[in-house]
C-alpha cells in the first residue's frame, strides 16, 4: 500500500465494509467495557490519553464485530510522533491467545473524545498494512473538559477508512466514520451485573456479598420484597388512573390486563394439583434426605474424637 | 510458587476482607459461564492495604482436562504463564502481586489434595493469599450468584505444622488438640465488590435515563426487563431440578468414599481393641504371677511399660481423607437444603397463588 496510488473509493472489499459502515454490527461485552473504564485511570504522565487493543471476534463477512475484552498499550506521545510498545501488545495478545485461540484483534480503544493527528496515527499501527478488514476504534469520554473532572462515561465506535493519497510519510489521511454499538451480556453477567448496581449508592462504592452458603435464601427474600414494593406501585398506579388523578398508559393496562388473570388452562386442575402434591413430596425428600446425611456426619465427627 | 528449598513458615494474615473489583468479577463470570460445565481456574493479581485484600486483575488458564479442581494450579506451563503476567503487568505500569487463584466448582466439591497442597504452598510465601470458589451451576441453573474467598484456617496450619514433625500426620489427637473438625478446615472471608467511580457514574446515569419518564424503571422491570440495573426476578421461578441431580450424584460418590475410608478406620479400631483386649489378659496374668514373686522376693513386672515389648499397638490412619469427605459432605447437604427450603418456599406461594 505504499505505492502512489490514489484511493478514492475502493470497491468489492472495502464497499461491503468501510464504505458502508452501517452494515458492521459491533457488540461490545461488558467485560471489554469495564476493563477499559480501568484503564482509563493508568494514564501516564506526558501522555494525552491511554490505549489498548480491543479483543473479539468477527464474523466471516466482516459484518458483526464482537469485542469481548480490552488490554492496555504503552505508547508515547511525542510532538507529531508516537511509538507504540509493540512488544507489550504482542505479548499481552500471546497470553490472550494462549486461553482462547480463537480470539483475535478487532481494533484500539483510546480514552479521549477527540480524534487527532495521534489517532490515525495509532490507527495505522493496528491495519499494519492490512487494509481489508475493518478495525473498530472505540473512544471513552470520561473527563469533562470545561472543569477537568470525571464525568458520566460516553463510548463511541467508528470504522476507519483511509482517504486521499497514501505515501510513505503521509499516513494521517483516515477518515473515522461513526457507527453504531450495542452492549450485550449474559443472564449471568446480568444477575452479576445487578450486584454491582447495588453498589453505586454506598459512600465506598462497593458491595458485600451474602457469604455461607445460603445465599439463595436472601436472595429470594430480598427478591419478595421487591416484588411487595412493585405490586403497591402498581397498586397505587391504577388507583391513581382509576380516580381519574393521571391519565393511564395503555400499553401498561394491556399489559395487567393479560397478565393479571394468568391461570393455567391447558391443564386439568386436579391434573396440576396431583403434579404439584407430588413436586412438593420430592423436595421434602431430599430436604430430608439432606439433613440426615448431614446429622450422620457430624455424629460421626463427634463419635470419632470420642473414642 | 511452590517454596521447599528454603521452608518459610505460615505467618498471620494481615487481611480479613476481600474486595473484587468489579471488572474481576465480571471476567470470572464470563469465562465459567463461557466454558461451563467445564471447571475453569485462573491466576487473581492484586494488592493487600491494611485489613482488604484487593483483586484488581485476573486471567484465564487455558482449558486443559480441568475436571478436578485445583488440578490447574500446580501444572508447569499455567505458572510460566502466571510469571509472565506477573511481568507484563509490571511492564505496563500494575502494580499488583500474585495473590491466588479463581475456580469454578460444584457446591463444595473443592475438598481435594490438589487445593489444599497448592494453597499450602502458597499461603507459606504469601500469607495473604486466597482462594476464590465460584459456583458455576449455582448461576447457570439457579440464577445465584455464589462468590466465596477461602483460606486455610489457623487450626488447619497448626495441625498441619504439628504433623510434619511427628510420624503420624492428622491423628485423633491432634485435631482435637487443634480444635479442627471438618467445619473449619478453610476460613471464608467476607466478599465485597467493589465498583471504580466511573463504572459507578455510569449506573448512575441509566438509572437516571429510566426514572426520567413517569414509572418507567418499573414498567422496564414488569414489563420488559431488559436494562442493566433492573432486577430481573430470575430467582423467583422454580429451580431446575438439574441443579439438585447434580448435587445428589456428588453427594453419593462422597459418600462411597467416605464410608471406604471409614472401613479403613473401622479396621485400625477393631485391630485396636483386639490388641488391648490381649494386653489387659496380660496384665491380669502378670498380676498374678507379681503376687507370686512378690512372695518369692523377685522383681515385680512393671505392668504400665513391659507389655510394650511383647505387643505392637497398630498405626492410626490418617483422618485427612475423612475430614475433607466430611467437608464436602457437609457442603453438599447444606446446598441442598437451601436449596430445597427455597424451592419449598416457592412451590407453597404457587400453590396459594393457584388456589389448588
Amino acid at each position: 500500500m505504499k505505492s502512489d496510488i490514489l484511493h478514492l473509493v475502493k470497491p468489492s472489499s472495502l464497499a461491503s465494509t468501510a464504505l458502508s459502515p452501517l452494515t458492521v454490527n459491533v457488540v461490545i461485552q461488558p467485560t471489554a467495557l469495564f476493563s477499559i473504564f480501568e484503564a482509563s485511570l493508568r494514564i501516564q504522565e506526558g501522555n494525552s490519553r491511554v490505549i489498548g487493543t480491543l479483543l473479539g471476534s468477527r464474523s466471516d463477512d466482516n459484518s458483526n464485530i464482537d469485542i469481548r475484552d480490552a488490554y492496555i498499550v504503552q505508547h508515547n506521545e511525542q510532538g507529531d510522533n508516537v511509538t507504540v510498545n509493540e512488544y507489550n501488545h504482542k505479548t499481552f495478545l500471546n497470553i490472550y491467545k494462549k486461553t482462547s485461540p480463537k480470539i483475535m484483534i478487532v481494533g484500539w480503544f483510546s480514552t479521549i473524545s477527540s480524534l487527532d493527528i495521534y489517532s490515525s496515527l495509532i490507527n495505522n499501527f493496528y491495519l499494519d498494512g492490512n487494509y481489508s478488514i475493518p478495525i473498530v476504534h472505540l473512544t471513552l469520554d470520561s473527563i469533562d473538559p470545561s472543569s477537568n473532572l470525571p464525568s458520566v462515561p460516553k463510548f463511541d465506535t467508528y470504522i476507519s477508512t483511509m482517504v486521499g493519497k497514501s505515501a510513505v510519510n503521509d499516513q494521517n489521511s483516515t477518515v473515522f466514520v461513526p457507527i453504531p454499538h450495542t452492549l450485550n451480556y449474559s443472564s449471568q453477567e446480568k444477575n452479576l451485573l445487578s450486584w454491582v448496581s447495588k453498589a453505586k449508592d454506598q459512600s465506598n462504592s462497593s458491595v458485600l456479598l451474602p457469604s455461607g452458603q445460603s445465599t439463595e435464601l436472601i436472595n429470594l427474600s430480598n427478591d419478595l420484597k421487591d416484588v411487595d414494593d412493585l405490586i403497591d406501585k402498581v397498586s397505587n398506579y391504577v388507583s391513581q388512573v382509576v380516580n381519574g388523578e393521571i391519565e393511564g398508559d395503555d400499553e401498561v393496562g394491556k399489559y395487567l390486563l393479560s397478565n393479571i388473570p394468568a391461570s393455567p388452562n391447558n391443564l386439568g386442575i386436579s391434573k396440576i394439583e396431583h403434579l404439584f402434591n407430588s413436586h412438593i413430596q420430592d423436595t421434602l425428600m431430599l430436604e430430608y434426605l439432606a439433613s440426615s446425611i448431614k446429622t450422620q456426619i457430624e455424629l460421626s465427627a463427634k463419635l470419632t474424637t470420642v473414642v | 510458587m511452590s517454596n521447599t528449598k528454603q521452608v518459610k513458615e505460615f505467618s498471620t494474615p494481615t487481611t480479613n476482607v476481600v474486595q473484587i473489583e468489579s471488572s474481576v468479577a465480571l471476567k470470572i463470570i464470563k469465562h465459567a459461564t463461557d466454558y461451563y460445565p467445564t471447571l475453569v481456574s485462573g491466576p487473581l493479581l492484586g494488592v493487600d492495604k491494611d485489613e482488604t485484600l484487593t483483586v484488581s486483575h485476573s486471567f484465564p488458564y487455558s482449558i486443559y482436562n480441568e475436571s478436578i479442581e485445583g488440578s490447574s494450579f500446580k501444572l508447569k506451563t499455567n505458572q510460566r504463564f502466571q510469571n509472565e503476567l506477573l511481568e507484563l503487568s509490571k511492564n505496563t505500569g500494575v502494580a499488583a502481586q500474585f495473590i491466588g487463584w479463581y475456580q469454578c466448582s460444584v457446591s463444595s466439591n473443592f475438598f481435594n489434595n490438589h487445593i489444599i497442597d497448592s494453597l499450602l504452598s502458597l499461603q507459606r510465601s504469601n500469607p495473604n493469599a486466597i482462594l476464590i470458589i465460584h459456583d458455576s451451576s449455582k448461576i447457570n441453573t439457579n440464577s445465584v450468584l455464589s462468590l466465596r474467598a477461602f483460606r486455610l484456617s489457623e487450626a488447619f496450619l497448626n495441625v498441619y505444622k504439628a504433623a510434619n514433625n511427628s510420624t503420624n500426620k492428622f491423628s485423633t489427637a491432634l485435631l482435637l488438640e487443634n480444635n479442627l473438625t471438618h467445619e473449619n478446615i478453610f476460613e471464608e472471608l467476607p466478599v465485597s465488590i467493589h465498583n471504580s467511580h466511573l463504572v459507578s457514574l455510569m449506573l448512575h446515569q441509566l438509572l437516571s435515563e429510566n426514572e426520567s419518564s413517569l414509572n418507567t424503571q418499573d414498567y422496564n422491570q414488569i414489563y420488559k426487563n431488559n436494562d442493566i440495573v433492573s432486577n430481573s426476578f430470575d430467582s423467583l421461578s422454580l429451580n431446575n431440578s438439574k441443579y439438585s441431580t447434580g448435587i445428589i450424584d456428588k453427594l453419593f460418590d462422597s459418600v462411597d468414599s467416605y464410608h471406604y475410608d471409614l472401613n479403613n478406620y473401622n479396621y485400625y479400631q477393631r485391630q485396636l481393641s483386639r490388641e488391648l483386649q490381649k494386653i489387659q489378659q496380660w496384665k491380669a496374668k502378670s498380676k498374678i504371677e507379681n503376687a507370686n514373686r512378690v512372695k518369692n522376693g523377685q522383681k515385680e513386672i512393671d505392668l504400665e511399660n513391659d507389655w510394650k515389648s511383647i505387643y505392637k499397638l497398630p498405626n492410626e490412619p490418617q483422618r485427612f481423607t475423612n475430614l475433607l469427605v466430611s467437608a464436602s459432605i457437609t457442603g453438599f447437604c447444606k446446598d441442598l437444603e437451601v436449596n430445597t427450603t427455597s424451592e419449598l418456599i416457592k412451590s407453597f406461594a404457587i400453590q396459594k397463588g393457584l388456589d389448588i
